[in-house]
């Protein structure tokens, strides 16, 4: 697959605190990658050399396999943290702005607000715009050049539930579009549900990075419920290939050696008169494996 | 070029403040410009005299004296320009804009282009109103209409577009250093006007500095080089000796400056961390 970004041993210093510590790390076309980390652990950093707003003390990045330039940064979407407009221009004014700088035709600007649902707002200077209005505003602008690379930081930062919903099922959408997201984020929720590769960082260091659907393997326990639980468990209980069963809440947790999948157990009860109401395979959390990675690097 | 000329074109254009701004300065000058008889009609009426001679009857825009007179006047409200070019950069450093445009694919280079194009903008636009304001008054009040007195001394107008543009470079190197917009007009104010020109005065006339190496400081200084290009033009209504040409002595050291002032502003654009 095609690189589109390399970094190599890139390290950043801010007085004594290292913020960016010899950090490697290769993204690939088609990739929505995470950058996993602790408040303070060097996302935005990284991401602030690798846009050249912040000045490397050492190591070097390649965009798309070539030196990064200006031109080349015309190519890459950008979200970092706060929305940066002038207030007292309109979104359309703003936007202006950004595709001029980025080449591209003031006619792009009216289809892109309408994707974000701004475009009922576009004359309304910056200034009136409630925050979820401002952050759709910079995923416009991001946007607007029809980017192949998209760099978001903290996107959902600040937002009501049904903004962080909306900015998620943007970046679903756009990530369906073959696009390579990179997708900095404390909410190890959002990058489980977004992502297809991560990485953790703590301290400027990189501890761990792979694929999530790796990490997010079965596990050998599952919720069952009927609509008698203790004779459910009494039933579960003849079975030698179940560990242990717990209650918990309204279902019944329970562990097998491994064999015994989700469809044998529904069988196992079923020949025994229980009719299952609920039979979930638990899956592994990104939190918890982030929780591990930490704790292991200790 | 035309790319960041088209980028600051875009910023400005419909922002109040700005045009607000230009507008009451340019107000400003074409106030001063048109204002000289009046001032002198109120001095008679005050019953000022200049060596026993009325003052109404000082030829003050007689071609081709007015181009020095008028441009030795209205250099003193380059200031407010200066605080429109505090005004603009200091909106792209409080609203991350310069690290939004940069992260947009702006190169730093492109940056330090467009402001020094807003600057030369500033500049050009207070040159060619102080000419027309000073064609239009010689027009009426002087005693000389002819063709090579009319366009005679016109350097007079290019010292004075060089004084604006070193100034104003000198307050965008400000804006970038102390990022605070009322710090950076406080400061550019006082110095400028208060500090630089009472320092100089001191070091110049002051007998304790007679004939020592500090005499000569003041002329190296930015703002009195600046004040330097156009020599105070009213002594000659007094008989005085008044020099008619810019001092290449002066326009070196201001030259000098300019180049500093770009120099430590590519560097900083360079060195900061955006963030």
């Amino acid at each position: 697959m095609e690189e589109i970004l390399k970094i190599a041993k890139l390290s950043k210093r801010f007085g004594k605190l290292t913020a960016v510590d010899h950090l490697d790390l290769t993204i690939k076309k088609g990739q929505v990658y995470g950058l996993l980390g602790p408040n303070g652990s060097g996302k935005t950093t990284t991401l602030g050399m690798i846009l050249n707003v912040v000045a490397q003390d050492s190591g070097s990045f390649q965009w798309f396999g070539k030196v990064p330039n200006a031109q080349l940064r015309t190519q890459i979407g950008s979200i970092l943290e706060t929305p940066c407009f002038y207030p007292y221009l309109s979104a359309v004014d703003n936007l202006k702005i950004a595709a001029h700088i980025k080449n591209v035709s003031v006619k792009t600007i009216e289809p892109t607000l309408e994707r974000v649902g701004l475009l009922s707002r576009k004359d309304d200077k910056f200034k009136t715009y409630s925050l979820g209005m401002k952050q759709r505003l910079s995923i416009a602008a991001a946007l607007l050049a029809d980017p192949p690379v998209l760099i978001l930081d903290e996107p959902t930062n600040g937002l009501d539930p049904q903004g962080i919903a909306e900015i998620r099922h943007l970046i679903k959408d756009i990530a369906n579009q073959e696009k390579t997201i990179i997708l900095a984020s404390h909410l190890l929720d959002e990058v489980q549900k977004i992502c297809t590769d991560f990485c953790v960082l703590r301290n400027g260091k990189k501890l761990y990075d792979g694929s999530v659907a790796a990490i997010l393997k079965d596990t050998d326990q599952y919720e069952l419920s009927s609509s008698d639980n203790e004779h459910l468990k009494q039933t579960l209980s003849l079975n030698n290939e179940i560990q242990s069963v717990d209650v918990e809440g309204n279902y019944l947790l329970v562990t097998t050696c491994g064999e015994l999948k989700a469809e044998d157990l529904n069988i196992f009860c079923h020949q025994n008169g229980v009719v299952l109401t609920r039979l979930v395979n638990r899956k592994n959390s990104l939190e918890q494996e982030f929780l591990k990675i930490l704790e292991y690097n200790d | 070029m035309i790319r960041a000329l088209k980028l600051e074109w875009l910023k400005v254009k419909s922002y109040k403040v700005f045009w607000a701004l230009v507008v009451m300065y340019l107000f400003s000058v074409v106030l001063i410009s048109f204002g000289g008889n009046f001032l002198l009609q109120y001095l008679k009426a005050e019953g000022a005299e200049l060596n026993g001679i009325d003052p109404t009857i000082l030829p003050l825009y007689d071609f081709p004296d007015v181009w020095q007179n008028l441009t030795w006047v209205v250099s003193f409200t380059k200031i407010l320009l200066a605080y429109i070019v505090i005004i603009s950069i200091n909106n792209d450093l409080t609203y991350n804009i310069l690290r939004q445009n940069i992260i947009d694919g702006l190169s730093k280079k492109e940056y330090l282009l467009s402001k020094l194009i807003l600057i030369g903008a500033l500049a050009l636009l207070s040159t060619v109103v102080l000419f027309i304001a000073g064609f239009i008054n010689g027009a009426v009040y002087s005693h000389v209409f002819e063709v090579n007195y009319i366009f005679d001394e016109l350097e007079f107008l290019g010292a004075y577009a060089l004084d604006i543009f070193v100034f104003c470079s000198l307050a965008f190197l400000l804006s970038l250093l102390m990022k605070k917009a009322g710090f950076v007009i406080v400061s550019l104010t006082i110095y400028s006007l208060m500090f630089e020109p009472v320092l100089g005065l001191v070091l110049e006339n002051a007998p304790y500095f007679k004939d020592t190496f500090w005499q000569q400081v003041p002329q190296f200084l930015p703002v009195n080089a600046l004040n330097d290009l156009i020599a105070a033009p009213f002594p000659k209504y007094i008989f005085k000796e008044v020099m008619t040409d810019i001092p290449i002595k002066a326009l070196t050291i201001v030259l000098f400056w300019e180049a500093f002032f770009i120099g430590s502003i590519v560097y900083i654009l360079n060195r900061r961390d955006l963030k």
